[in-house]
């Protein structure tokens, strides 16, 4: 898997390719975003081309999530659909991630250093 | 005098050598001045002078002539020889005596402690205990105190058994006895004022040693004492005392370890019949056949014995569910519930004799109408809640009298909530109302009746269960079905509780309502995929293709078949978790009017979705997520093992809008 990585300031956008990340594919995430997650990186996965994530697919998301945690980095989420949103709030992972509707929410967050992200439709 | 006479001898025989001696004589000097010939021989004027005992006797050595140096050096050390002689004897007797007391005391100490085996009361036992250790002694006299709500009761005297005492009585003996050390006073002792009743007021010599309990608690003591002037208890002695006690203590505390034992014996048995007395009259057994509908009923008392009580009746394919529970535990609770209980079947016969199915509000007002008076006369009152679930007319019926009310998992909406009516128990007023409620029964729908023990299970830090958790345990495990949510829920409470004993009673019923009708089968189609999670995206995309579900549904069936299948193909393969298998999965869809069914079969080591650990929602740990998200998006899963074959079914409801 080859990530889409553009970054803008200090920040990294990495978009998912793709339309699913499941069991098939969440191996492949995770081999290929580990170089991004140095110490003290801000991360925005970019979901907006996904349509389906399962449990598998949440787990590499929460790994990337607890690593870049670990050596003071952070991982944001936004450009999520429905269905994904609606999964995400069903294992509460609402709660552990930041999720944005879009990339400008997500920089702004990051400037203005406010954790609380408004709500995601 | 005797004891000196008595020395005088001893001296004579030691020193009957000396007589053979010319000019030696030895005389016994006593502490009062006194002299006594031992040897005769001529009087000198400066005897050798040799202490003889501790008491101030003296021992004079006359000589006729001057000795020189060597000769009075050898006669010293003939005489000190002869002296030492003496005392080594002495002790040597001594030692004797008190070998001799010892075995004595050892033996009656082997006695007593074989023959209080043979009585039967332990009264008996301390009886005999007190009786063998004082006849080791003339005169001495023994009391055995126990104390008894703060105060020293006697239990055992001899002579004379004095009545109950304070602590203070016992004067300067309460200190020591209370910080657990044996105590001896060879003097007259000045007691407190009061009780001249107390028989050891006369005592010259008096002993006395603690009784403790296993805990190392004083709980009384014994005392010993003696009137003769002349007597007084010695180091040997009071050892004998100690073990004396020690076996004393002994008998009390075994005493009353049988008599818990017995009284746990009588409780147990009493609880033994009290519960199958609970199990046949208090615990209704859930009907198997109702068509759609699905019932199961769990109830565990926290004393073996409880007031909660549960019954069903079945009768024109719905079913009535009483369930309630009366204030209080054991016993007397357990007898209450089942004299209720038995008020609404006689309830239930008496109106049904005039005439069709009655109301449960008429049930429950008959019902109430008979017990009133008596829960109001016993001070007692017991919450009820008396349902009717009707799939024909699709609607459950219900009063509520002040219990926990119905919870119900609807799937057709996604909605959790709960049924309640506001009526008070039964038994707070003579004459009160009670009010029916009526609810819409739909297809997919899980009800749950509790008692108050479920949510108001406590941990170590008393924090409540509580309605929150019972919500998401529903939510939750109910696509399983009544049974294993049941369990589930037992399950989540004991790990709540952590070990903490469970304080109230705790009972459920599940009920739940099947998804619609399967006699109209729409449309069915099966295909099988190969065990690679490459087709994970093919089959996905061929349910689509295949289930007829809205968007809803779809994304929901989408959802769950995604973990089943990675679940086969990743963990299902026997190689470990992680490992691939090439078994393949077939996949058979069944589409119904409201519902579409779904099964997974796949040849791999079984799969109990109830052994996956739940999920953490702090994102601390990755696993459980899948077995969780199957079970929230499906509306009802079936786990079923044929053979080698695992085979899952989830079946999915098309959700009203």
């Amino acid at each position: 898997m080859t990530l889409n990585i553009e970054n803008i300031g200090s920040i990294s956008f990495i978009t998912v390719p793709g339309t699913t990340l499941d069991a098939s594919s969440a191996k492949a995430f995770k081999t290929a975003i580990a170089p991004a997650l140095v110490p003290a990186a801000k991360v925005v996965l970019d979901l907006s081309e996904l349509k389906f994530v399962d449990s598998s697919g949440l787990g590499a998301m929460l790994s990337s999530l607890r690593q870049l945690n670990g050596v003071g980095g952070d991982l944001k989420l936004c450009g999520m659909n429905k269905p994904i949103r609606s999964l995400f709030e069903l294992v509460r992972m609402h709660r552990v991630f930041e999720i944005y509707n879009t990339r400008e929410e997500a920089i702004r967050s990051f400037e203005t250093a406010d954790p609380a992200p408004t709500p995601a439709v | 005098m005797a004891a000196e006479e008595s020395l005088a001898d001893r001296l004579r025989e030691a020193f009957a050598d000396f007589s053979a001696l010319p000019g030696i004589r030895v005389e016994l000097e006593t502490a009062s001045g006194a002299r006594v010939e031992i040897v005769d021989g001529p009087a000198a004027v400066e005897p050798s002078v040799f202490a003889v005992e501790e008491n101030g006797a003296r021992l004079l050595v006359f000589l006729s002539s001057p000795a020189s140096g060597a000769e009075a050096f050898l006669l010293d050390r003939a005489v000190r020889a002869v002296l030492d002689k003496i005392e080594v004897e002495k002790r040597e007797e001594q030692l004797l005596d008190e070998l001799g007391t010892n075995w004595e005391s050892l033996e009656a100490l082997y006695e007593i402690s074989t023959d209080v085996l043979r009585f039967g009361d332990v009264r008996s036992a301390l009886k005999r205990l007190i009786e063998r250790f004082t006849s080791l002694q003339d005169s001495l006299r023994a009391c055995l105190l126990i104390t008894r709500s703060g105060r020293l009761e006697p239990i055992l005297g001899n002579p004379d058994v004095p009545p109950a005492i304070d602590w203070r009585h016992l004067g300067p003996i309460a200190t020591p006895i209370l910080e657990s050390r044996a105590v001896v006073i060879n003097e007259a002792i000045s007691w407190p004022d009061s009780d001249d009743v107390m028989p050891w007021r006369e005592a010259t010599s008096l002993a006395a040693a603690p009784v403790t309990s296993r805990r190392q608690t004083v709980i009384g003591l014994l005392l010993v004492w003696r009137e003769d002037r002349r007597f007084e208890f010695d180091a040997p002695f009071c050892r004998l005392l100690e073990a004396i006690t020690h076996q004393a203590s002994m008998l009390l505390e075994s005493d009353r370890l049988n008599r818990t034992m017995l009284e746990n014996d009588r409780l147990a048995k009493e609880i033994e019949i009290a519960s199958s007395i609970q199990q046949t009259l208090l615990l209704g057994n859930a009907p198997a056949d109702i068509p759609s509908l699905q019932l199961a009923a769990y109830s565990a008392a926290s004393q073996h014995i409880d007031g909660d009580f549960l019954d069903f009746l079945k009768h024109d394919g719905a079913v009535d569910v009483l369930i309630g529970d009366v204030m209080g535990k054991g016993v007397a609770a357990a007898l209450l519930g089942a004299a209720t209980k038995n008020q609404f079947l006689r309830a239930i016969a008496n109106l049904s004799i005039k005439g069709g199915v009655p109301s449960p509000v008429d049930i429950v007002n008959r019902a109430a109408s008979r017990l009133g008076a008596r829960l109001v006369a016993l001070e007692r009152f017991v919450t009820i809640c008396y349902a009717r679930f009707d799939p024909a007319r699709g609607c459950v019926e219900y009063v509520d009298c002040g219990h926990t009310g119905i919870l119900v998992h609807r799937k057709l909406t996604g909605e959790t909530f709960f049924l309640r009516g506001d009526d008070l128990p039964l038994g707070i007023y003579l004459e009160d109302t009670w009010h029916q409620h009526s609810a819409p029964l739909m297809p997919g729908d899980t009800f749950l009746l509790f008692s108050d023990g479920v949510t108001e299970t406590k941990n170590r830090d008393g924090d409540l269960f509580g309605e929150e958790r019972l919500i998401e345990c529903v939510e939750t495990w109910s696509s399983l079905g009544p049974d294993l949510l049941l369990e589930q829920i037992r399950r989540e409470c004991d790990a709540f509780r952590a070990g903490e004993s469970q304080t109230d009673d705790f009972s459920c019923i599940g009920l739940r309502v099947h998804p619609g009708p399967e006699d109209v089968l729409r449309s069915s189609r099966s295909q099988e995929f190969a065990g690679d999670l490459e087709f994970l995206t093919s089959a996905l995309e061929w349910l689509r293709e295949t289930a007829e579900l809205g968007p809803e549904g779809l994304m929901r069936l989408e959802s769950a078949a995604a973990e089943i299948f990675a679940n086969c193909v990743l963990h299902g393969s026997g190689k470990g978790s992680g490992e691939e298998g090439g078994n393949p999965v077939r996949i058979d869809v069944f589409n119904y009017a409201d519902h579409a069914k779904v099964e997974f079969r796949h040849a791999g080591p079984p799969f109990d979705p109830m052994s996956v650990p739940p999920p953490s929602f702090d994102g601390s740990r990755d696993g459980g997520f899948g077995t969780f998200i199957i079970m929230r998006s499906a509306d009802e899963l079936i786990y079923a093992r044929n053979g080698a074959i695992n085979s899952i079914s989830v079946i999915i409801m098309a959700r009203l809008s």
